[in-house]
């Protein structure tokens, strides 16, 4: 349970599961580059789904605020899929909305 | 309520005790140990709940928060830190000790004032609202989240030392009838 993921992406999509406990937020650019390019174009559209994420550490959360700031900045949706079993996602990930309109977070 | 039952626990003796004393610098070298840590950790605490699994998912991020901190705060990273859970029955007492530096120490002391005059849930959007991210930037955003979403009870202690350094000891305590609901 540690800090083992896997990723699966495509130019506007990604599917992360697994542990994610890396060691700054800049390391997560390994996880959320692709989605980082997406979301820095205008009008950009881009889905992230971290159901299958158990646990997360504070970078990750950090890194996550991030992404929806860039969407932010540049205009672009963000769409983040959770799961309300996972409690880091059911506390924690659902308060991101708040920051952007056009960040939409659903949990299953 | 905090300052009382840390007052009250601290004239009891722990049901048992766990402690990790370890140098940051094998964490730092190989960071994957932290959560390897606090999966044990978390895994021998939650063995005695019924829902074991949700247990243990609440003390992995907590210890392993705590953890991290201590590890990537630590102002000498081959001086000794600790880590310790103290288990009182009721209340489990998840505590790190580690020296720091003033920059730490204060970003710490701050936190602890805002948490006066500010809720732990208006103190995390804020601190989110904030684009950031160097990599050492201590914004207490996972202390935050400890404290907003899985209802610890915070104590951050800073004491100078003769080097100019700070020994930092962080208390998370949690009461048991909330781990299992989690």
């Amino acid at each position: 349970m540690s800090s083992s993921y896997e990723v699966d992406h495509n130019r506007e999509s990604a599917v992360v599961r697994g542990v994610l406990r890396l060691e700054s937020v800049d390391s997560y650019d390994l996880v959320f580059g692709p989605a980082r390019a997406c979301l820095a174009l205008p009008q950009g559209s881009y889905t992230l789904d971290v159901s299958g994420v158990t646990l997360m550490n504070s970078s990750g959360i950090r890194a996550l605020a991030n992404l929806v700031l860039l969407a932010k900045q540049h205009g672009a949706t963000l769409i983040i899929l959770g799961s309300q079993a996972v409690a880091w996602q059911r506390k924690t990930m659902a308060s991101l909305s708040g920051l952007y309109e056009r960040a939409v977070i659903r949990l299953a | 309520m905090s300052e009382t039952t840390r007052r009250e626990l601290s004239q009891l003796k722990p049901l048992s005790t766990i402690e990790l004393r370890f140098v940051p610098l094998d964490f730092v070298m190989h960071w994957h140990r932290c959560g390897l840590a606090a999966d044990y950790f978390a895994a021998h605490l939650a063995y005695t709940f019924d829902n074991r699994d949700a247990a243990r998912a609440v003390l992995s991020t907590v210890v392993n928060e705590l953890l991290e901190n201590a590890v990537k705060f630590s102002s000498e990273k081959s001086r000794s830190a600790s880590l310790t859970v103290n288990h009182y029955g009721e209340w489990l007492a998840i505590e790190t000790r580690n020296r720091t530096d003033a920059r730490r120490a204060e970003s710490l002391g701050a936190l602890m004032r805002d948490l006066e005059a500010q809720s732990a849930a208006e103190l995390f959007l804020a601190r989110i609202a904030s684009p950031s991210g160097g990599e050492s930037s201590p914004s207490g955003l996972g202390l935050l989240v400890l404290k907003k979403d899985y209802a610890v009870r915070l104590t951050i202690e800073c004491e100078p030392v003769a080097d100019g350094s700070f020994e930092v000891f962080v208390q998370a305590l949690l009461h048991t009838d909330e781990l299992e609901i989690r």
